[in-house]
């Protein structure tokens, strides 16, 4: 079925592919499109129409409509008539029941016209309401196109490339080669992109060309996303120069949809480019040159062209395709019945704005050429050649509207022109709620087809001037896209200490600890690592604190003011516990800072605040001005929390420095060398034993982990730590506090300098002083032997009047225990509250002070 | 039914904006339309009009991702918005026009265990006040949605989620329409194209609307203007403690039927719903910085792809269709504010972020309310601006902020 | 109290690791189209650790900066650099106190990786190559890039992600080998 060899054919005939459609083996040849070759196998009906299930053939041949979408080796919504062929490929068609040519639910054409009219579905089904979810479910059933593989993903590896361009040209007519040679000739850094592969390079010289490859968008700063398949390029360019051309427009008429009606171009393409005779008899309704050039082609393609009428010398009061199974087998013209396979019509050329228009140009119509023009173009973006109107002729394409069968404004979503009249009578008056109502450029082809039809529907019908109605706003991307190119490469940042192997190879538990990998625990049993800290030994990483470095004659001012604590006092070689504030006196953070010299403070912070707070101590300190740098030092060390009663034992072995407690005395900060390694030591009891903070460069972290560990330190992770802090009712900012807590309501009403000048959020904190706290956090023991979730609520006649906040068994106390919010009326130390455990009211006391150790006596021992 | 073979109009078209009206709304998105439609309906105040600068629904109404639940974290706001979906339950009845209210399911997922205790919370709070919310663990995940990748595979991995069987989507511009219509039909008139531009005040009190076409005087104003609250309040002398960024979302191609519940991940800051057309609906967390600006971001096309994958590795090569943006107005504790201000006319609703299209009837409801009698319902006292004043704040930053 | 707890020049000899080594020592079997390993030689020999070379960060007036021979000093504002360094970075920074500016060691902080290929480069970061050393986003996280002879690179990048970084650096390899 091909024709004899044309000059510049683009299959290569001596290449034979075989591919798949459905259950029948088809084939093709090299350079054919999956649209072409099963053209030339005979194939006319390429898919069913979006709500009437009509058949649809193909139409632009140039990817810009909906008509030929299938699924192509599991992946939906393909064009094929641009997709080219490959050895093997399997096609599918989409949307229908049953067969292509023989949809079951084409019913919904035949007899579903006056019941479902434009926005049927909000006049309908509604009552009675319980039915909804099967009306809906049928709804959805006919709705949508291909189908999604269910088990397709991660099959591809996608990676964006950034490069820079000095022009970059999008669109390679005429217009954009110029346009590119013309700056080439000034020098390189000048890419031309094109969707075909047509372009012939050696005529480039001195340009990157790259095609088939697809600008989707022009963002701010002229940065262009180029679509080449699996590599997003993302272009910077000084010049951008739209050359995108034109789209020819369907013209509108009764039955324009049916298969058998093509664009101009589509017929031009099959003959020179696949050898294809497009039909056997042929009507061409021209409206510009093109049209007419179509007809030319079509004689020499052998086809017999029945009629060609030029709309701009004749003009028709009456166009209606005649159908035969979907097909066209004749067209009414004016009075006259003209027989034909192949009516080939356009409604004119539109200019392809939509790049201009997406990136904040001005789109106008323009009354003396009949469509819509770019007029006003963003910062660096130039247009060159017929996008912008330029070389276009006036068309006017006054079609009758009337006549039998359906007449598309919108072939994607099956608007025809009753739809869009039947809206305006509505009240959908403007077009922006007319194509919400209608979904009129809504569809895959986003108003490439659909715009310039329902502008001119619509003044025609409204009587005002089409420069009236304006249109709707082009969105990008200006073709789809896949989200796997625009998702590049999967793997996401991941902090990781540098243990982080070592607990793997222990066999931990590894979990999320915000943008932090750590170990939950390192076996199944957290309460033996528990036991391990009170009874001998424990070391954990704690590597993943913010840790800061804060320098200068004005660090201790810096802080002072930061903080709501006093740190000016500070010795040298002392630590103190410090909370943040933010300006809204709410709880932010907290940690240890050490005074390592008068002009040096070490500060830590918690594992997820390490960014927040840098950033939070600079934009302060560029307020303030204070002689003071603030460095994060939070990778370049690691840390290791040793801890138990063993811990100064096991310590004094692997240091030659003294570490008595005389030397190093609790809330003391000294440099000690342990096996070899300097280490800043803080000795600091968050888990409620005698303990050893020592921080070190990173690179050693595996060298003293061992070493500790090889002297019984048993290692303990995150979920045995919350015990033992819980224990000793230390708070985790950010679990038992939230964005409203404050230091009063949360216990800590020791801390806050009230008679400093000046801290962070010092009048709210005034304010919270002076009145009373709607709750406030307090420490509790179960009644029973039930452990509440985190989160289970406080309740007081059936209401939610306060909240767990943490809450574990601990073994060393003998009881559930835990922290709460409650009312501030129920917050003296015994009061009797109750806990909604799975459906039952569960009893707990209010608990003053810590569960374990309340003297603090281990930890200072 | 009988009006798919009749066409009727839905509104009379624009007329000429009187001298005088009562209650001048403005804002025609989803909460001015409704706070008019409750004012004729349920109060009997007629004389209403609504301004709009553009065509109604052109604000955040129409542009946002729909979804609606009840699931929030403070009792405040669990109950406030419990009673809105209650509404929106009723509403395709009772505005005889079809929202296509689709209550598929809400599933936020969790993806470390900080986040799971968040949703215990808010399981726990919204089951003691009747909203439908449990946490669930990676099997009834897969059971309610297997298309979800819960495999250990994903850099996140899923560890729970949190289930509002009643959450769901609904068709935004259809909920605009049908409060327009029965507004319309009440005798409220409804102005598009006409932008106030101007207030004119005496004695703590607004006593005319200026706009584009026009002066208009007042008994009363409701500034329903979500995203530009803070001008429209500036013209009126107040300032409200709002910042307006944009947020973005995209649609894909459409396809056959795949996800049947909403898919909501905080820690990816992405949602993901497929809308009865059958296209994917995708949006995620607001843009940091303060802008009117329209034209959208790249970084949000990829990161939300990126992440919607990590969710629905299906999806690689579904195509994205069409993305846009729509302002949001941010109060500091991600609650609305709501009611009465300083000027002593002047009524507001705002502070909405991005989850404030579920709210439409209830503000609808209580507005009216307050306007009609004077006097604030308890159920939105929480909400007033007053509260920035006496400094309690009614955080939701837990089940708010991109969670939606 | 002395700085020597940042220096890894401070510990004693064998003590030390770099992030890098287990990644660069198997490639990455994430991405389910590699053909885990196979290429690992090959990619291997393109891609060097810089993690344990000198680097100092400066704090205050860099005009004071006199670097030494062998020394490179990068700029990132006016006020903050990165010096890298031949000799011990502990004794850089002390000397660099000397003239009037902070120096903090952060040999310890920052991984290194020097690669080949321009359009290696292009896949992992929109910095203008043609202005390099600068700071910015490297495989989607913050990197210092410094460009030295023709084609080859050099990133400095937080420690605590350097697994994660050359995952990703193999993984882009990977992608140009497989055209
Ligand atoms: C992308 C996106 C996704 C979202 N997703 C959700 C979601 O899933 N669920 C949810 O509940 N909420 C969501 N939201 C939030 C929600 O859309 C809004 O909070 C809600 O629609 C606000 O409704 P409104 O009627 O108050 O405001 P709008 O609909 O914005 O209406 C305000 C109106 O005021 C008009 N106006 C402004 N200035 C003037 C003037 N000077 N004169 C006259 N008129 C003026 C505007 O034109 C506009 O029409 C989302 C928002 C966005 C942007
Ligand atoms: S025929 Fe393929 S897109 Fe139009």
């Amino acid at each position: 079925m091909r024709l004899p060899a044309q000059t510049g054919e683009r299959i290569d005939r001596s290449t034979e592919l075989s591919f798949r459609l459905g259950p029948w083996d088809v084939s093709g040849y090299a350079g054919d499109t999956i649209g072409s070759a099963l053209f030339a196998g005979g194939r006319r009906v390429f898919s069913r129409s979006f709500k009437y299930h009509r058949p649809r053939g193909l139409l632009c041949c140039a990817g810009h409509c909906p008509n030929c979408l299938m699924t192509v080796d599991g992946v939906p919504n393909v064009r094929v008539c641009v997709e080219p062929l490959r050895e093997g490929a399997v096609v599918e068609p989409q949307n229908v029941l049953g067969k292509l040519d023989f949809d079951l639910l084409r019913v919904v054409d035949k007899v579903g016209g006056p019941f479902t009219p434009v926005g049927f579905y909000y006049r309908t089904m509604i009552r009675p309401r319980r039915m909804w979810p099967l009306y809906e479910k049928f709804l959805r059933n006919v709705a949508g196109l291909g189908k999604l593989d269910e088990h397709a993903g991660h099959t591809r590896r996608y990676d964006v490339e950034h490069k820079k361009a000095r022009v970059l040209v999008v669109g390679g007519g005429r217009a954009g080669r110029a346009a590119a040679l013309e700056a080439a000739s000034q020098g390189p850094g000048v890419v031309l992109v094109d969707e075909s592969d047509r372009l012939l390079r050696s005529e480039l010289a001195g340009v990157e060309v790259l095609a088939p490859a697809r600008a989707l968008g022009i963002w701010e700063g002229n940065l262009v996303p180029v679509d080449c398949g699996t590599v997003l390029y993302r272009f910077r360019a000084e010049r951008v120069v739209v050359a995108t051309g034109t789209i020819e427009q369907p013209l509108v008429f009764p039955g324009n949809d049916l298969v058998g009606t093509m664009f101009p171009r589509a017929v031009r393409r099959l003959i020179r480019d696949f050898s294809l005779q497009p039909g056997q008899r042929a009507v061409v309704l021209a409206t510009d040159e093109r049209g007419l050039e179509a007809a030319d082609d079509l004689g020499e393609a052998g086809v017999a062209v029945e009629r060609v009428v030029d709309l701009r010398e004749s003009p028709l009061r009456r166009i209606e395709a005649q159908a035969r199974a979907g097909r066209v087998r004749g067209v009414l013209l004016d009075d006259d019945v003209v027989e034909c396979d192949l009516l080939v019509a356009s409604g004119g050329r539109q200019p392809a704005y939509s790049l201009l228009a997406q990136a904040g140009g001005l789109v106008e119509f323009d009354p003396d050429l009949g469509v819509l023009v770019p007029t006003e173009h963003p910062p660096g973006v130039e247009a060159v050649g017929s996008v912008t109107g330029e070389g276009l002729e006036k068309v006017d394409p006054l079609p009758s509207y009337h006549g039998r069968g359906k007449c598309f404004v919108c072939v994607c979503e099956d608007v025809t022109t009753k739809d869009v009249k039947r809206a305006i009578t509505e009240g959908f008056d403007s077009i922006e709620l007319a194509k919400r109502y209608t979904t009129v450029t809504m569809g895959p082809c986003q108003g490439k087809l659909c715009q310039l039809p329902s502008v001119r529907l619509y003044a025609q019908e409204r009587r005002v001037y089409e420069t009236d109605i304006g249109s709707t706003t082009a969105r990008p991307p200006w073709a789809p896209v896949e989200l796997g190119l625009l998702a590049g490469r999967h793997l996401e940042p991941t902090r990781r200490t540098s243990l982080h192997f070592r607990h793997e190879e222990t066999g931990a538990r590894m979990m999320w600890a915000g943008p932090w990998r750590r170990p939950y625990a390192y076996s199944d049993y957290p309460e033996q690592e528990v036991r391990a800290v009170h009874e001998s030994l424990g070391v954990i990483d704690v590597s993943t604190l913010g840790k800061l470095l804060v320098e200068g004659p004005e660090a201790a001012a810096l802080l002072e003011r930061l903080y709501p604590n006093r740190f000016g006092d500070m010795k040298p070689g002392r630590i103190r516990y410090g909370v943040l504030t933010t300006d809204g006196g709410r709880i932010m953070d907290d940690g240890t800072v050490a005074r390592l010299s008068d002009d040096l403070y070490y500060v830590t912070t918690t594992s997820t605040g390490s960014d927040a707070v840098t950033a939070w101590f600079e934009w302060w300190n560029a307020v303030w001005g204070y002689d003071a740098d603030i460095v994060n030092v939070t990778g370049a060390l690691a840390a290791l929390n040793l801890a138990g009663p063993r811990a100064r034992e096991a310590l004094e072995r692997l240091t030659e420095d003294d570490v008595s407690a005389e030397a190093l005395k609790y809330l003391d900060a000294r440099e000690v060398e342990v096996v070899g390694v300097p280490c800043l030591t803080l000795r600091i009891g968050f888990v409620g034993e005698l303990g050893y903070e020592l921080h070190f460069p990173s690179p050693a972290g595996e060298h003293v982990w061992d070493r500790l560990v090889a002297e019984g330190a048993v290692p303990f992770g995150l979920e045995p730590q919350r015990v033992l802090r819980l224990e000793k009712g230390h708070v985790i900012v950010g679990q038992d506090t939230d964005s409203e807590s404050n230091l009063l309501s949360a216990g800590m009403s020791w801390l806050p300098k009230l008679d400093k000048d000046d801290f962070v959020g010092k009048s709210a904190v005034e304010l919270f002083a002076e009145r009373e706290e709607r709750e406030l956090l307090v420490g509790f023991r179960m009644e029973e032997n039930v452990v509440p979730p985190e989160g289970a609520q406080v309740v007081i006649e059936g209401y939610p009047a306060g909240r767990v906040t943490s809450a574990r068994r601990s073994d060393e106390v003998g009881a559930i225990i835990g922290l709460a919010w409650v009312p501030s009326d129920r917050a003296e130390d015994g009061t009797r509250f109750e806990i909604r455990v799975e459906r039952q009211l569960r009893g707990a006391r209010v608990t003053h002070g810590a569960f374990f150790d309340p003297a603090g006596e281990r930890m200072r021992s | 039914m009988k009006d798919i073979f009749v066409p009727r109009r839905m509104w009379r078209p624009r007329g000429e904006l009187k001298r005088r009206y009562d209650v001048v709304v403005v804002g025609g998105g989803s909460h001015g339309l409704a706070t008019a439609y409750y004012l004729a309906q349920r109060h009997g105040v007629k004389d209403v009009c609504i301004l709009e600068k553009s065509y109604i629904g052109s604000g955040a109404s129409g542009r946002n991702t729909t979804i609606i639940r009840a699931n929030y974290r403070t009792p405040e706001g669990a109950e406030f918005y419990g009673q809105s979906v209650r509404l929106y339950e009723k509403l395709s009845q009772k505005l005889g026009f079809n929202l296509m209210f689709s209550q598929r399911g809400h599933l936020t997922l969790a993806h470390s265990d900080r986040a799971l205790v968040t949703m215990q919370e808010r399981a726990e709070v919204n089951k003691l006040l009747g909203v439908n919310s449990s946490v669930i663990g990676p099997a009834e995940i897969e059971a309610l949605c297997p298309q979800l990748d819960v495999s250990e595979r994903p850099t996140w991995p899923i560890m729970g989620a949190l289930y509002h069987p009643p959450g769901g989507i609904i068709r935004h511009d259809a909920v605009v329409w049908a409060f327009a219509r029965a507004a319309d039909e009440l005798g409220v008139d409804i102005h598009p194209y006409t932008e106030v531009t101007g207030f004119e005040r005496a004695n703590g009190r607004v006593t005319a609307v200026e706009t584009n076409r026009g002066r208009v005087e007042c008994g009363q104003v409701v500034s329903a203007t979500a995203g530009w609250s803070t001008l429209i309040a500036g013209m009126a002398g107040l300032r409200l403690p709002i910042t307006t960024h944009i947020l973005q979302a995209f649609v894909t191609e459409p396809l056959k039927p795949f996800l049947d519940v909403v898919i909501v991940s905080s820690q990816l800051h992405v949602y993901v719903s497929q809308t009865d057309r059958g296209e994917f609906l995708i949006g995620a967390e607001i843009e940091p910085y303060t802008t009117y600006c329209g034209t959208g971001t790249l970084s949000f096309l990829e990161i939300s792809a990126r992440h919607s994958i990590e969710l629905f590795p299906q999806l690689e090569r579904a195509k994205v269709l069409r993305t846009w943006t729509g302002l949001c107005d941010l109060s500091p504790d991600y609650s609305p504010i709501l009611g009465r201000t300083e000027v002593d006319n002047f009524h507001v609703s705002s502070g909405w972020g991005t989850y404030g299209f579920k709210a439409a009837p209830i503000v609808g409801v209580t507005l009216a309310e307050l306007v009609a009698t004077g006097k604030t319902p308890d159920l939105i006292a929480p909400f007033a601006l007053e509260r920035f004043h006496t400094d309690t704040l009614v955080s939701e930053l837990a089940a708010a902020a991109v969670s939606h | 109290m002395s700085l020597s707890f940042l220096s890894p020049s401070r510990c004693a000899p064998g003590t030390l690791a770099s992030p890098l080594t287990r990644t660069l020592d198997t490639v990455s079997d994430t991405a389910p189209w590699s053909e885990a390993g196979l290429r690992a030689e090959g990619v291997r020999h393109r891609l060097r650790d810089l993690s344990s070379d000198g680097k100092v960060e400066v704090r205050g007036d860099l005009d004071l900066v006199e670097p030494a021979d062998g020394e490179e000093l990068i700029r990132l504002s006016p006020r903050r650099g990165l010096l890298l360094v031949d000799d011990d970075p502990a004794e850089a920074a002390d000397r660099l106190r000397t003239y009037g500016v902070r120096a903090y060691d952060a040999t310890g902080a920052l991984a290194g990786l020097a690669f080949e290929g321009e359009q290696l480069a292009r896949r992992l970061t929109d910095l203008d190559l043609e202005r390099l050393p600068a700071a910015g986003a490297f495989a989607r996280i913050g990197a210092i890039l410094v460009r030295d002879e023709g084609d080859r690179f050099r990133a400095y990048f937080p420690q605590e992600l350097g697994h994660y970084v050359a995952e990703v650096v193999l993984d882009a390899i990977d992608g140009l080998d497989n055209r």
